[in-house]
């Protein structure tokens, strides 16, 4: 399967002189295991979005009389506490969770790595000021920074992403700032300004590409820490209605049971969250090697 | 360079007078008023307006702010609004515990996560490198609930080796530091992996290859020191981050430190408290980010401050 | 290999040797509480923790026994007047604080007085208000004087906050008594690390002859259910307070341990918020009552460890009277919802605390009244927003809350302490507890009878009518009273729950 598609890639490819995008594509298919790692969270939200067409349980289907059941033929993971059914609600979960997981990291790094860059790029006041915000934001415990940003925004689904994206963006920021500093003293970046370019094209072309292997790597890191975040948020009612099928939440609300013998109710929302965060690892890999210029000729 | 950090020093108070107001609004704007908290939900409207009266939350709110800068100063911070008890008391009962446990569990997490990092790099792509990212995995997404229950049921209750929780010897950091490392070790094994990556293809790199300096020595020596920037980077957050304490940890082993001194304060809002750890948590990041940039220049000296 | 641990380790070695290890002496009982004890002083207090560990070393005038049936203590027998105004008690000889003060009237005025004197801003001045004045008759007998009739004075001062602490020590340490707490009791104080431990020992010369029959007692604070119950299986602790249900069949399955229930008078209920229009109609309120599975509910959030509700007031609350439990009905729910002209619903918010116990409450009413079409959001919220929330108005028809969970428990044991605060008009939020902004002048007329009597039959009838009239008036949805739970070693005796979630360890002996 993936042998066709690189196939199909390298013969669209040849003829056509080399664009940065047909590049990133002939070197992306190289990586098959990446591309596996990619399909798995598309399959799942392929089968969360088809879910209601083949399996007999909904996400809050309560069943008073079939609560912490065991793993069944009827229930394949089990029921919770109320008696729904877990693989349900993994299903219908995999949406939110991943669209949380995804969408918060992502806005804390696009605002992280721009804050970095100016930060270590430009040195002096920018970057005292940049630095010491981020400081401040890191000083703050996440907790206590959700409980501020919901009291004044309020609860639901996006003020949440806000404060998970808003946890992100210190650490997005230091990290880029730190790789600024060493790649703008590189020959190359020396080469470039000699050359007239503008801080902007040496700024993002030159240096941001640099520092993407450690921001791809945090990224990917992230999207499971902000699962769980978005999950204890949600539990301390600051977040999403605890109610909602969310792989966060039914790991906190598992917990009371973990030594009561239903030790299924955190095992497979844990095990989901596992697969999640290592394929968004294995893509990251991936998609570093892809975009790297430097293992053009290996 | 003692010059550079000792401006840099002199340069953190502005800061902390700019974060102490940023601190102190902050705390006042979150929802909850403590006296109506700490009178308890039985109490009538006349107990909850004597209480106020009595901690002071009548004041005018500039009156409170320097107040509370004039604690900062004084290095007294005040006293709890809940017991009562001097906050400059509490926190130092609560940081060496802190401290030792975020001591331990950045010490093993560091060397684990830099062995598993190079013994990755150095296998890029093949099925060892694949093993690693799996455990660093592993120990990223295991909530840390689960290892510190699981932990404590293995080697208090089944083994009988360990007590199960407190701080009372030394063989207690054992079990809570395993935990808490694990998340640090799994970051830093794979930033360490993709540091070294992008070293390794460096030109002097391949130059000191070709000049014939074994693969070890070129891989600890050369290109371990070029990764280090954002290793460094890492760790530096990673310890941060350790020092403000971990509320499921101390949780779960009964850990007397600094995060359970803040959850239960911001429970019923007591402010002083909860601004003086704040504080605490900024000066401490302050100083481990002043660390990391001094550190940068040493690594690499093109790194000049002026 | 790794020096920097070894040095770690070293340097948490000589630290540890400040420290002085917890010794599992043979006579020495460490108890697990989840709660956390801020003050020593329970006139200064409203938290159940401050009752439970102060229990063992101050003592009341009066206090109650497993069933919250008033027995005497620091007093052996007392006269009231007619109209509840004059209480006269005769005091227990031979008595002596822990510092040495001979306790006798004038300690016992010391304290009353201090409780009155509402200048002294304690959390407990309130409830000493009605205190006129105090009197000494004589070495062993005092007069407690009341500006108006107050039927559950007894009841009040059996409350675990009312102590009688050494009036040496009020003297000598002001407020700072609260951490040098100096009574009667079987244990004296001796160390307080806040947020960490208590420990207490033995006092020589407690009045009881033969007791206590342990050394001293340790309180750990534990706040992870899971690490109370792993400590008790690892022998490190002998008593697990307030143990949370989910764990009581791992701890029963081990016959070296024992769970101890004790039915619970907190009853939970959902407040039915009388200013929004459809909780006017009282067809509404009974389908409310009639469309959640109570049963269900207690198997769920207590697994299983409570009791339906079938009055107000939980079966061991003094003056309790039986009424006919509402059962779940969800076609006659539906019903009174059409002949309400609700038949397609409306929308509602219900508040509660993000606590466990709370979060699943809320997720089950939600469930349950989308039965009848009605369309809940629900908000468990951080404890601290919530009382700012509920308690930080003063005009009811500003609250947004259709539902609001509450749990409240009378520590006195009275009737009084529960109807007045929840369902008289006198409690409505913020000035008690009354949620529901229920008012019934005739629930109200009964609370006042029964107030200006210390005659039981007099008291009892006004309550029982109460209690009649609120059920049927259905202001609240009645959820459940659960069990309080512990976990204990199966040779220890005389530790056990108090059923308004106090612990009591006085009695307690290691077999």
């Amino acid at each position: 399967m993936t042998q066709s598609i690189e196939t199909a890639a390298a013969v669209a490819d040849k003829p056509k002189f080399k664009t940065p995008l047909g590049e990133f594509w002939r070197r992306m298919s190289r990586e098959k295991l990446a591309l596996v790692a990619a399909a798995i969270p598309a399959l799942m939200l392929l089968a969360a979005f088809a879910a209601p067409l083949y399996l007999p349980f909904g996400p809050d289907t309560y069943d008073y009389e079939n609560t912490l059941m065991g793993s069944s033929l009827l229930h394949w993971a089990g029921t919770d506490e109320f008696g729904r059914d877990i693989l349900a609600r993994l299903l219908f979960g995999a949406k939110l969770s991943l669209y949380i997981g995804f969408v918060s990291v992502s806005a804390g790094a696009i605002i992280g790595v721009v804050l970095g860059l100016f930060a270590g790029y430009y040195g002096g006041w920018v970057d005292a000021v940049i630095m010491r915000i981020s400081d401040v934001l890191f000083a703050f415990p996440g907790i206590l920074l959700a409980i501020g940003i919901i009291a004044i925004l309020g609860p639901g689904l996006e003020n949440v992403i806000i404060a998970v994206a808003t946890f992100s963006v210190p650490a997005f920021a230091r990290i880029v700032r730190g790789g600024t500093l060493s790649l703008k003293q590189s020959t190359y970046v020396e080469a470039a300004r000699a050359a007239g370019a503008s801080d902007r094209i040496i700024m993002f072309r030159h240096i941001l590409p640099g520092t993407m292997g450690s921001v791809i790597v945090y990224f990917t890191m992230r999207i499971g820490s902000s699962i769980l975040t978005a999950a204890s948020l949600s539990f301390m009612g600051l977040g999403v209605d605890p109610s909602t099928a969310e792989w966060g939440a039914m790991l906190s609300a598992g917990r009371e049971y973990l030594l009561a013998g239903a030790w299924h109710l955190t095992f497979f929302p844990g095990l989901a969250i596992f697969l999640t965060v290592l394929c968004f690892n294995i893509l990251g890999d991936g998609l570093r090697d892809a975009l790297d210029p430097k293992l053009n000729d290996t | 360079m003692a010059n550079y950090f000792l401006r840099r020093l002199m340069a953190m108070i502005p800061v902390l007078v700019i974060i102490s107001i940023f601190v102190f609004g902050f705390v006042h704007a979150l929802p909850g008023d403590p006296a109506r908290i700490m009178a308890g939900e039985d109490a009538t409207l006349a107990d909850v307006e004597a209480l106020r009266q009595r901690l002071g939350l009548n004041d005018g709110l500039l009156l409170q702010y320097f107040t509370f800068l004039k604690n900062l100063v004084t290095f007294n911070l005040g006293n709890s609004l809940r017991t009562g008890e001097p906050v400059y008391d509490m926190l130092a009962r609560a940081f060496m515990p802190t401290f030792w446990l975020s001591f331990c569990a950045l010490a093993w997490s560091l060397v684990a996560g830099l062995f598993i990092g190079v013994f990755s790099a150095t296998r890029h792509g093949k099925a060892a490198d694949r093993l690693g990212m799996v455990v660093a995995v592993s120990g990223i997404s295991m909530p840390n609930f689960w290892l510190g229950i699981l932990l404590m049921q293995l080697f208090s209750l089944k083994l009988k080796w360990l007590g199960t929780s407190g701080f009372e010897t030394a063989s207690d950091l054992i079990l809570p530091s395993i935990t808490l490392g694990t998340t640090v070790a799994a970051v830093m094994a794979r930033f360490t992996r993709s540091a070294l990556i992008e070293v390794v293809r460096e030109d002097y790199i391949r130059t000191a290859r070709a000049k014939g300096l074994s693969a070890r020595i070129v891989i600890w020596k050369h290109a371990l020191r070029n990764a280090l920037i954002p290793i460094v980077t890492m760790i530096g957050l990673q310890f941060g981050f350790l020092l403000g304490g971990s509320i499921v940890i101390e949780r779960v082993f009964r850990w007397p430190g600094l995060g359970s001194v803040l959850v239960e304060a911001i429970y019923v809002r007591d402010y002083a408290v909860i601004q003086a750890e704040l504080m605490l948590f900024s000066f401490e990041f302050l100083l481990i980010n002043l660390v990391a940039d001094v550190l940068y220049g040493f690594i690499n000296p093109a790194i000049r401050y002026k | 290999m790794n020096l920097i641990k070894k040095i770690a380790f070293g340097g948490a070695l000589i630290l540890s040797t400040a420290l002085t290890p917890v010794m599992a002496v043979a006579a020495s009982l460490n108890i697990a509480m989840d709660a956390t004890v801020d003050t020593l002083d329970p006139h200064d207090s409203t938290r159940n923790a401050v009752s439970s560990v102060s229990s063992g070393i101050l003592e009341r005038l009066i206090g109650f026994d497993k069933d919250m049936k008033l027995v005497p203590v620091l007093a052996t027998s007392w006269e009231v007047n007619g109209n509840a105004t004059q209480f006269t008690f005769h005091l227990r000889k031979d008595v002596m604080f822990h510092d040495g003060t001979p306790f006798n009237a004038e300690a016992v005025k010391v304290n009353m007085d201090r409780l009155a004197d509402q200048s002294q801003g304690l959390k407990r001045n309130g409830m000493m208000r009605i205190i006129s004045s105090t009197e000494v008759l004589d070495d062993y007998t005092v007069r407690i004087d009341l500006s108006k009739p107050f039927g559950a004075m007894l009841a009040t001062l059996a409350h675990p906050s009312i102590v009688i602490e050494s009036p040496a020590a009020l003297k000598e340490y002001g407020k700072d008594v609260s951490k040098h707490p100096v009574g009667t009791g079987p244990f004296k104080f001796k160390e307080w690390i806040p947020g960490e431990k208590l420990v207490v020992e033995k006092f020589d010369g407690y009045w009881k002859k033969g007791w206590p029959k342990v050394d001293g007692v340790t309180f750990l604070k534990v706040k992870e259910a899971a690490t109370a119950v792993a400590m008790l299986k690892a022998g490190e602790v002998q008593y697990v307070d307030n143990m949370s249900p989910e764990l009581v069949k791992s701890v029963a399955a081990d016959e070296t341990f024992k769970v101890l229930e004790v039915p619970g008078i907190t009853v939970w209920t959902a407040g039915m918020n009388m200013f929004k229009p459809e909780f006017k109609d009282p067809r509404v309120r009974e389908a409310f009552n009639l469309a959640i599975n109570k049963k269900a509910m207690i198997q769920v959030v207590f697994s299983g460890h409570g009791i339906v509700p079938d009055s107000p007031l939980a079966p061991n609350t003094a003056f309790y009277s039986a009424q006919k439990p509402y059962s779940y009905d969800l076609e006659k729910a539906k019903q009174l919802m059409k002949e309400a002209g609700y038949e397609n619903g409306f929308k509602i918010e219900a508040w509660g605390r993000n606590t466990t116990q709370e979060t699943r409450m809320l997720q089950m009413l939600k469930q349950m009244l989308a039965q009848i079409n009605v369309d809940v959001t629900i908000y468990p919220m951080e404890p601290a927003l919530r009382t700012e929330k509920l308690f930080g108005t003063t005009k009811p028809e500003d609250q947004a809350f259709g539902l609001a969970i509450g749990g409240w428990s009378p520590s006195t044991g009275d009737a009084d302490w529960h109807l007045r605060p929840v369902y008289g008009t006198e409690g409505w939020i913020p000035k008690i507890y009354n949620m529901a902004f229920y008012s019934n002048p005739e629930v109200d007329a009964d609370i006042a009878t029964g107030l200006s009597s210390a005659d039981p039959e007099v008291r009892g009838e006004a309550y029982a009518d109460a209690q009649k009239r609120i059920w049927e008036d259905m202001p609240v949805i009645w959820l459940a009273t659960d069990s309080k739970l512990a976990g204990a070693d199966a040779n220890l005796e005389g530790v056990y729950p108090m059923p308004d979630g106090t612990m009591v360890y006085s009695d307690a002996e290691l077999k």
